[in-house]
């Protein structure tokens, strides 16, 4: 796991993909063209974007390309039935996922090693359910997925895709992996805090094998901003969960001995399966 | 607890002029099919209705929906895979990469078949460079990580897609794999 000294490359090839459109710094990412469209540059990105498009070949090509798309889609699509039904699809998955998540808090967890985050068990209604979820991040057929409540969202939970989560938000986490064993899940965040967010107890405990099992409480995200990984660790035989704590902790002293910052650990090194997600933490973003 | 999102079909019609059209493109990029990417911009636009109110704070909502549409379409990429992993070996799959490729389409086709095999996280950001063009600094900041540490996913990932090509018998473009420099810092 051990990184190289040396950077990267900045430009990597794909096999069987042809080469990338961009020239040099000053291309034009999808990304920056969409964002020319819907009017979210700056003014300086915005005349340097434009600039830019009209002297090179390849970026004006790929402008053109995505305003045609979205000609095209403006003047197929049937807006306001798209809107229906996803008005209609958002709400029968409220209704349909609302017993899934209880999100009150029950009672505070003590908090790993960390004053600053706070933790909180949120007895769940009912574990089983019908839906299932993708799992993401599969390591040796273990994994976890994570739902988010926002607190200013209705009462359903949903899948963590990456986006930017704040303080207070909540998370509840799935597991699926086809042996039983011994759960515990641990989070370092970017400040090297390290916290436990499962089980309650002192000890890892046992999971049955299953596809997209709940785990029967929920966690509180605190003020801590920056990125955070939380790692589910599943072993055979029981374990300690300060075991597991005094491992990541090992595993964080090694990362930041090889120069990589919180929290980018390696692997824990305990003899178990260990499965991982990735959270950012942002400051509430003020009102437009 | 239930209330349904405070969102009206107005709001929601006027999100799909502004972005449906990148939310599609990119699924169809992904997804490499016309149906399922209808499907995923609806999953999507639910997903917006649902997170409406922090939605409508995004001060740069493009960069947002990137992210859900991107781990959405890589989701159901895996659950196909998953699907027919019963019928066609690792192999049989990586055959269908062309082992010549001219343009975007091609570009979008190649990344299609190797998101299936390789890990989410590194499959995330080899979508953001080979079919969005960014690069690692702007995928760095879209994911609050490092450049490096964008650099070492993408060269992780075509050493993965590499070694897929080879365990199938398809032999490399010939220069692949060469870095060259782009200018860029970070
Ligand atoms: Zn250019």
């Amino acid at each position: 796991m051990t990184e190289p000294p040396t950077d990267p490359p900045n430009d990597i090839a794909l096999p069987g993909a042809p080469a990338r459109r961009r020239l040099g710094p000053g291309c034009a990412s999808d990304l920056t063209l969409d964002q020319l469209a819907t009017g979210e540059l700056s003014v300086a990105e915005r005349a340097a974007t434009l600039g830019h498009i009209g002297l090179c070949a390849a970026c004006g090509q790929a402008h053109n390309r995505l305003q045609e798309s979205r000609a095209t889609f403006a003047s197929t699509a049937n807006l306001a039935a798209l809107a229906a039904d996803a008005l209609s699809r958002a709400q029968a998955t409220t209704s349909q996922r609302r017993w899934l998540f209880g999100w009150a808090p029950r009672l505070a967890l003590p908090v790993g090693l960390s004053a600053a985050a706070v933790v909180m068990a949120l007895a769940l209604l009912m574990p089983s359910s019908g839906v299932a979820p993708p799992d993401t991040r599969t390591k040796g057929g273990f994994s976890l997925s994570t739902y988010v409540k926002h607190p200013d969202q209705e009462s359903a939970g949903t899948l963590h895709l990456g986006e930017p989560l704040h303080p207070g938000d909540r998370l509840q986490f799935r597991y699926n992996g086809s042996d039983a064993g011994f759960l515990t899940v641990v989070a370092v965040d970017g400040a090297g805090q390290i916290s436990i967010y499962f089980p309650p107890g002192e000890t890892a405990q046992k999971i049955q094998p299953g596809r997209d099992l709940p785990l029967p409480s929920a966690v509180e995200l605190d003020g801590t901003l920056g990125r955070e990984i939380i790692v589910a660790v599943r072993c055979a035989a029981p374990i300690a969960v300060s075991d597991v704590v005094a491992a990541a902790r090992r595993a964080q002293s090694l990362a930041g001995n090889n120069g990589r910052p919180a929290p980018d650990i390696g692997p824990l090194g305990l003899p178990c399966v260990e499965a991982r997600q990735e959270i950012t933490k942002i400051a509430q973003p003020k009102t437009r | 607890m239930g209330r349904p999102p405070s969102v009206d079909r107005a709001e929601i019609e006027g999100l799909y002029r502004s972005y449906g059209a990148l939310v599609r493109r990119r699924a169809r990029s992904i997804l490499n099919d016309d149906r399922e990417a209808e499907d995923a911009l609806q999953e999507v636009f639910v997903r917006v209705i649902k997170s409406v109110a922090d939605f409508r704070r995004q001060s740069q909502p493009s960069t947002w929906l990137y992210r859900i549409t991107t781990n959405l379409c890589l989701n159901r990429v895996r659950d196909a895979r998953r699907r027919r992993a019963r019928l066609a070996s690792v192999g049989d799959s990586a055959k269908a990469i062309p082992p010549t490729a001219t343009g975007p389409a091609e570009t979008a086709a190649t990344v299609h078949n190797l998101l299936a095999q390789l890990p989410q996280d590194l499959a995330e950001i080899a979508v953001y460079y080979f079919v969005d063009e960014m690069d690692q600094a702007e995928i760095a900041r879209l994911l609050g990580v490092s450049r490096r540490t964008i650099g070492y996913r993408l060269e992780r990932f075509v050493a993965q897609a590499r070694q897929l090509l080879a365990e199938a018998g398809v032999a490399p473009p010939g220069g692949l794999g060469v870095p060259k420099t782009e200018g860029e810092s970070g």
